[in-house]
């Protein structure tokens, strides 16, 4: 490895760090291809050293967040629950299913998603305006104390949320857990979308929880790789390096954006992950 | 310490400590000298940060009277367990 090919990799990191930490997903989609496609890395050894990444970009984002009051770590660890569960299914599913309905399944679901994020941008905004998102909760919410606040630094206003439904929050967990074990995906996707659409969680506490969930569940995938020697200290440093520098950029930006426009660059995001899912998922039927 | 305050500086920590011998390491890389001891340990150490922050809100949410959130937290912390075993004797 020269110089030139540690830049590239550095600032590949460094975008994909930041990315990672503006929508709390992972960054694997930015650190996989550049790795492939402009470093001629084999698919495996660009897997191994992304997912070292993916652990570093959610280290970086959550510890940033978690000092600015955003990410919810009782909810993050409730929900972990059950994606961890989830993933750990998917893993042992994966011979028995057929990838290429899940993928076609999994573009629809995101495509879904996408368009109530953009429809719901507007809402987003006025009830920060409004004084929160301060529901009634649930039994489980209460129960758990999974209330929260956070000061909205672009709105200057101090946001209150109760988070609800949480029985089905747990249960759609499970579900996206299931599809990151079963297609190789990271979760922050599904997750953030999950909290923000079906659980009242406003968008940046969801990003921001999100970004602290992906580190447990990658930690302990990227651990599994290290032990059996497929993670190259040689790529994954100057990832690892550029992830840290990116996330912790993307973490300072991330609260000074309107929620409304964060929504609907999310959205924008689900839309290209659709089609990527999509294009998986017919490429591997016309293949089969 | 309340455990998000504890999650902050065990995840704050861990990030610089690994940024710093994975920065050493390849530092030491471009000098042709040693560096594997140093990049390893730096992944150690970043891998292993989010484990260390999970497990340490299980006290503090127990000192802080928070028991049913204690059990959470030590369920996921069984289920990474799990997950790590399950994946070795694969």
């Amino acid at each position: 490895m020269d110089l030139a090919q540690m830049a590239l990799m550095l600032l590949s990191s460094i975008l994909a760090g930041f990315v990672g930490a503006l929508f709390g997903i992972g960054g694997g989609v930015i650190i996989v291809p550049t790795l492939t496609a402009f470093l001629g890395l084999g698919i495996k050894d660009a897997i191994a050293t992304s997912i070292v990444g993916v652990v570093a970009t959610s280290i970086a984002g959550a510890s940033r967040y978690l000092k600015q009051g955003i990410t919810n770590v009782k909810l993050a660890l409730f929900l972990e629950m059950s994606a961890t569960l989830g993933a750990m299914s998917g893993a042992m599913l994966e011979m028995v299913s057929p990838s290429s309905i899940l993928f076609m399944i999994l573009a629809a679901l995101l495509l879904f998603m996408a368009l109530n994020q953009a429809k719901t941008f507007r809402k987003e905004e006025e009830r920060i305006k409004a004084g929160g998102f301060k529901g009634k909760g649930d039994r489980l919410s209460k129960g758990l104390k999974l209330s929260g606040s956070y000061n909205d630094a672009a709105d200057r206003v101090r946001v209150e949320y109760t988070p609800t439904r949480s029985k089905l929050g747990i249960a759609m967990s499970y579900f996206a857990g299931l599809f990151s074990g079963l297609l190789g995906i990271g979760g922050g996707v599904l997750k953030v979308p999950i909290m923000n659409q079906f659980m009242d969680v406003p968008m940046k506490v969801s990003v921001g929880t999100s970004k602290f969930m992906i580190g447990i569940t990658a930690s302990t995938a990227a651990l599994v790789y290290f032990s059996f020697g497929l993670v190259k200290p040689e790529l994954a440093s100057p990832v690892v390096l550029g992830v840290v520098m990116g996330a912790t950029l993307g973490a300072m930006v991330m609260n000074r954006i309107k929620a409304g426009y964060l929504k609907l660059a999310f959205a924008s995001l689900l839309v290209y992950f659709s089609y990527l899912m999509a294009t998986k998922g017919l490429s591997l039927m016309v293949g089969a | 310490m309340k455990a998000d305050r504890l999650c902050y500086l065990i995840l704050t920590l861990g990030m610089i400590s690994s940024a710093s011998l994975l920065a050493m390491g390849l530092a030491l890389y471009f000098l042709g000298l040693p560096y594997r001891w140093a990049m390893l340990s730096g992944i150690t150490l970043l891998l292993f940060t989010p484990m260390a922050a999970v497990s340490s809100t299980i006290p503090s949410f127990f000192r802080g009277g928070e028991r049913p959130n204690a059990f959470v937290s030590l369920i996921v912390v069984l289920f990474m367990l799990f997950a790590l075993l399950l994946a070795f004797f694969r």
